[in-house]
């Protein structure tokens, strides 16, 4: 370089370093340069102990603190579950019946797309200890099937249960090492070309999810957990909460779940006036219209939500917890292959078997066996399915 | 002050520089972080025009 070059180069490596030194008293003194603290503004209020239905976190942003505080001290039934919550209502769904005729707290939280990964993620950003936990979960069939078996969680649905503030939480266990909270940003990795220029505590995640990103974005990493730091106590509030004292629990005989029961299917048979493959008629107009539908089942090593069925287990049981799940059917007037993808199926007991979890088995893979009313359309529980679940669920969580 | 000084020339890449962080700052404030975690961070810079 030449005399001059140098000269040039000098100017710059002094005024650079005094230009950031100014520029940080400069904007420190500043309004619009602040620490963000916008929880007061956005904070909803949630009754406390939790019941009744919600879609998802998105008008409860902090709701992973109020999880965390309900999963430790045991004070609501939570129930995780995808589309089945948001099919034909029925005062049979456990958010109703639990909460109006047994004046027990029920939370169901979930649509569709809300699968196992997600519900993992959910359970992890609470860190609640499950060892009191009233938590129940919905297994679905089709999770394990067709796309959504290859596929597992996607991107959107991962996204509508984690709000900064749930990400800051998973962001916490991850930068203190924590490996349990891993598979997140692994997850988040995976899914980094489609995330572009998100939140700095996503894209801490993400980096951090793989040894190439961590290596690549070294110089980076520092400045976004600085961010994250920094902006962590507005993240980190806590769930506004109104407390209410819920009624003594109301006992249930058997011969009044028998009548339930009949009453289900009863109310079940009355819709299904335009077939035989007890489809109430609204739904077998629109989607099923005398058609058939075959399922495929992605083996172990290409189904990626088995994966995540393990991941979730592995973490409840970690955490001490012992839910109690569901194993929901299919039509089988409408899915005609049913025993070729019962293996899938089997996998999924034997997984919780050797965990020791409870579970309520409603599959079945043969018309002889398919109660009507168990199902409402092809897929989503009918007023006999869910009675039989609230039974099930009643006796578990006494 | 002559402009060819090393001392003139250190205070106008000084400028130049506080001028160009606390611009960038201006228009990107790092520390406004969004609860909904799939927002852009560059969505602010592009607002501004």
């Amino acid at each position: 370089m030449n005399p001059l070059g140098q000269y040039r180069a000098l100017h710059h490596a002094i005024a650079l370093p005094i230009a950031v030194l100014a520029s940080w008293l400069l904007l420190s003194g500043l309004p619009f340069l602040h620490e963000e603290a916008p929880a007061a503004s956005v904070q909803d209020t949630l009754d406390y102990p939790l019941h009744g239905y919600l879609s998802n976190f998105n008008e409860h942003l902090f709701l992973a603190d109020a999880l965390a505080s309900t999963l430790t001290d045991g004070s609501s039934i939570v129930l995780l579950g995808s589309s089945e919550l948001t099919s034909a209502d029925h005062p049979s769904k456990p958010f109703r019946f639990f909460n109006n005729e047994l004046n027990v707290p029920l939370l169901a939280l979930g649509h569709a797309d809300n699968q196992g990964f997600s519900m993992y993620a959910q359970l992890l950003a609470t860190g609640a200890d499950l060892a009191h936990a009233r938590l129940a979960i919905m297994i679905s069939p089709t999770w394990f099937f067709d796309d959504n078996g290859k596929r597992g969680t996607n991107l959107a649905s991962f996204l509508e249960y984690q709000p900064s503030p749930s990400l800051y939480r998973i962001q916490y266990l991850v930068q203190n090492g924590d490996t349990l909270a891993t598979p997140v940003a692994t997850y988040l990795y995976e899914h980094l070309e489609q995330l572009g220029s998100t939140q700095p505590v996503v894209q801490w995640l993400a980096r951090e999810g793989s040894w190439r990103t961590r290596a690549l974005y070294l110089y980076s990493q520092p400045w976004y957990a600085e961010i994250i730091r920094r902006t962590a106590p507005g993240m980190l509030a806590a769930q506004q909460v109104r407390h209410w004292e819920p009624k003594p629990r109301q006992p249930i005989s058997a011969e009044r779940w028998k009548e339930l029961y009949d009453e289900g299917v009863a109310q079940h048979l009355a819709q299904c006036t335009n077939n035989s493959v007890y489809v109430y008629d609204e739904y077998y107009s629109e989607y099923v219209k005398g058609r058939t539908r075959l399922l495929q089942a992605a083996p172990y090593g290409k189904n990626r939500e088995m994966h995540d069925l393990v991941r979730l287990l592995d973490y409840v049981k970690a955490k001490h917890g012992r839910p109690f799940f569901v194993i929901q059917p299919l039509n089988p007037y409408v899915y005609t292959n049913l025993k070729e993808v019962s293996p899938a199926i089997a996998w999924v007991r034997n997984e919780l078997d050797q965990r020791d979890m409870p579970y309520l088995d409603l599959w079945v893979d043969d018309t002889a066996r398919f109660q009507p009313g168990t199902l409402t359309d092809v897929m989503h529980l009918g007023p006999l399915g869910w009675y039989r679940v609230d039974s099930a669920m009643n006796a578990y969580f006494r | 002050m002559k402009t060819n000084s090393s001392l003139y020339r250190t205070a106008k890449w000084l400028l130049i520089y506080v001028a160009l962080i606390t611009g960038m700052f201006w228009l990107h404030d790092p520390f406004k972080v969004s609860m909904d975690a799939a927002e852009s961070t560059v969505t602010f810079v592009y607002q501004q025009f």
